[in-house]
């Protein structure tokens, strides 16, 4: 296709050094305590030789024995040391290009180049270290292709730039404030200062005498004054210190994590080029992704507890490159972080470009649920009250207003569930506390089952689950539950027939 | 027989409707297929040979225990019954039960496999996702004339679904045929978008 010849080229030098460093960068934060905990220079020592060396050596061995070149129409990678291979990428294949940069990535005009293709669990291309200017031609490049691949459109033809989403200080605190991130953090950053004091006694129900406090004492215990018992000998944790203490560490920790969140998600913005969706975020460290808008395999809106209260939730998408580690929290990326719920239905019109109304009709499951969902938690709640009786006889009385408490909880939770069918989407909703909606597009799904369990069957329903290629940062596909089993018969061969309708090629 | 059930009164029968495994419904197009009734001696044997040694070990570790530890017997008794039970439910009764709640078809378009004794299944794949498809053959399959049909699609948590004890002709007439519908499918849609 194209005559030019192929120029390899090599990860810039900084390779040898700089990704070492990111490394400790990362680690940065959470070895502080650590250090104080065991002592900087054996903390030095490990970091050493656990991470510095070998990341080092690694990414020399890796410069000397990598290389890539990149054409009109594709990637190509050659390397590996003993056995050496030759991949090449179309660009038709790239799902997702991410360009990152850290504080010195920023400093020296180099970044960080991930790119996700389909069909492949790990063998996604990393470029760790390149300039700036080199991972830009990259990205524009195949932000070109997708262009030109959809030139029959008229209004891809001049790639239109809109921004589509931009948070304010004001949005960003409010996400920080009540995401789960935070929550994390404070627990994480308390109970690892508070409790290493009580690792060091053997239990938090040691007696200590009081003369041994101050050895025996964290860093993070004597750091806060707050009253010690002169009683003797001394019981060290009582609660009114107890009490105190979590929550100076709660404050502690939520403004820690409110910072994070900010440093994090500082500048977030996310704009629309033709078909190509970029988003950019970060203050010290700048992540920018880009993904072309047909590429998208599901969309999820998520309103969580405290976000519900406020009126805002949160955006997840999936590309179809994102197949690893479907039950691993940790890496999942938002699509938005924070965003008011009411614009993140109006957002949706411009991602899922068929989408006609976000919020329809539901389709509800069958109203066996509820007493289904509460029966469970009553036999679960008759157990801990026969138990707690045998322990503390009468105080076991105390479980009955969980009883109508279950019964209501599941009720929401009915009220909250469904589903519904398009002609290009399907859309489900679940969950009264924690509120997700996933929109999925029909010409992605890969295959539709039903299961029944032996309760299933008594109740005639059926759980209807559908899988799709990408599902990393929506966790897992649509599962629908409670499906009276004709309905859900229907259901399936609708959604099989509709993936085969709308065809293999993505649109 | 039992599989001359029409299709529809499966679904009619609401209160306990189940996905079906041991009725099948009959009739083209849509007909319904049974595996090799090979199959059902297949797993037995294999589960005779794998849960007897398990049922041996067991037998000598609880005559150990008895002989040697001064366990109670009123512990190793029951054990042993229990594991006794195991075995033959596993070696006379779940084999054909298995091959009675499995069956497969291929539909209008789509390839549709049921399964399941206690959780039953039913998984539909469009053709155009199949990606590609495994025949596989272990030991005892070769021994009497069965494979395995692994289909692949693109998905995540069930991007793989083997379908057990086929004869080999089958086995490699469906892959054959579901290849063949598969590779249609992908240009069928192509064409259809072109003329849009």
């Amino acid at each position: 296709m194209n005559s030019r010849p192929i120029i390899w080229e090599r990860l810039h030098v900084s390779t040898f050094w700089l990704p070492a460093l990111a490394g400790v960068q990362k680690i940065l934060l959470i070895s502080v305590p650590i250090a104080f905990a065991i002592g900087f220079l054996t903390a030095v020592k490990i970091a050493f030789w656990l991470l510095l060396l070998p990341t080092t050596v690694f990414h020399v061995i890796r410069f000397f024995t990598f290389h890539f070149a990149i054409t009109d129409s594709e990637i190509l990678i050659r390397d590996g040391l003993l056995w050496r291979q030759e991949r090449r990428i179309p660009f038709s294949r790239v799902q997702d290009i991410k360009l990152q940069q850290g504080v010195l990535h920023r400093f020296l005009g180099l970044a960080k180049v991930e790119i996700k293709t389909a069909g492949s669990e790990e063998r996604e291309v990393r470029l760790e270290v390149i300039t700036r200017d080199r991972a830009d031609r990259l990205k524009s490049a195949v932000t070109r292709w997708e262009g030109s691949s959809t030139a029959s459109l008229p209004e891809a033809r001049e790639p239109q730039i809109t921004t589509l989403v931009r948070l304010s200080l004001s949005q960003l605190l409010a996400g920080a404030a009540t995401s789960r991130m935070a929550a994390t953090l404070v627990a994480l950053f308390g109970v690892f200062l508070y409790f290493k004091a009580a690792l060091l006694l053997g239990s938090v129900f040691t007696r200590v005498p009081f003369g041994d406090f101050e050895k025996y004492a964290s860093w993070g215990e004597r750091f806060i004054p707050f009253r010690r018992t002169p009683l003797e000998p001394i019981v060290l944790f009582f609660w009114e210190d107890t009490l105190g203490k979590s929550v100076v560490f709660v404050l502690f920790g939520f403004l820690f994590s409110l910072l994070a969140y900010l440093v994090r998600y500082g500048r977030y913005q996310l704009v629309q080029s033709g078909d190509v969706l970029t988003k950019t975020h970060g203050i010290l460290h700048v992540a920018s992704s880009s993904l072309p808008r047909k590429r998208v395999q599901a969309l999820k809106v998520e309103e969580g507890v405290l976000r519900r209260l406020f009126r805002l939730s949160d955006v997840w998408v999936d590309s179809g490159g994102d197949r690893a580690k479907v039950d691993d929290k940790k890496k999942r990326e938002p699509f938005v972080p924070v965003i008011a719920t009411a614009q993140a239905y109006s957002l949706l019109r411009e991602v899922l470009t068929h989408l006609r109304d976000p919020l329809p009709a539901w389709k509800a499951v069958s109203p066996k649920a509820i007493m289904r969902g509460t029966k469970l938690a009553w036999l679960i709640l008759i157990l801990a009250m026969i138990l707690s009786a045998v322990q503390f006889g009468w105080l076991a009385l105390i479980f009955l207003p969980a009883f109508p408490l279950a019964y209501f909880l599941n009720v929401k939770s009915y009220k909250n569930t469904g589903y519904w069918v398009d002609d290009h989407y399907l859309i489900s909703r679940r969950g009264w506390f924690n509120r997700q909606t996933l929109y999925l597009p029909i010409h992605v799904i890969q295959n539709v089952s039903l299961t029944q369990s032996p309760f299933d069957r008594r109740l005639g329903l059926a759980t209807m689950v559908v899988d799709t290629a990408g599902q990393t940062n929506t966790g897992g596909g649509t599962a629908i539950h409670n499906l009276p089993l004709d309905e859900a018969t229907r259901v399936q061969r609708l959604l099989t027939l509709g993936a085969r309708k709308l065809g293999p090629q993505s649109r | 027989m039992d599989d001359t059930e029409p299709a529809t009164s499966l679904q009619s029968d609401r209160r306990r409707a189940e996905i079906p495994g041991t009725k099948l419904p009959a009739g083209p197009p849509d007909q319904f297929h049974r595996l090799d009734e090979r199959v059902v001696r297949m797993w037995a044997t294999s589960a005779l040979i794998n849960n007897g040694i398990l049922l041996l070990g067991g037998l000598a570790g609880g005559t150990a225990l008895w002989i040697y530890a001064r366990v109670s017997s009123a512990i190793i008794i029951p054990a042993w019954l229990i594991l006794a039970l195991l075995f033959v439910l596993e070696t006379r009764w779940l084999p054909r039960r298995r091959y009675e709640t499995t069956c497969y078809r291929m539909g209008d378009g789509f390839f549709e496999l049921r399964s399941g004794l206690v959780w039953k299944t039913s998984v539909m794949i469009p053709l155009s996702r199949v990606q590609h498809i495994d025949l596989l053959r272990g030991p005892w399959e070769l021994h009497y004339g069965l494979a395995t049909l692994d289909l692949h699609t693109a998905g995540t948590r069930k991007a793989s679904q083997k379908v057990p004890g086929l004869e080999v002709g089958v086995a490699t007439r469906i892959r054959e045929e579901l290849i063949a519908a598969a590779d249609l499918e992908w240009l069928e849609p192509a064409r259809e978008a072109e003329t849009e």
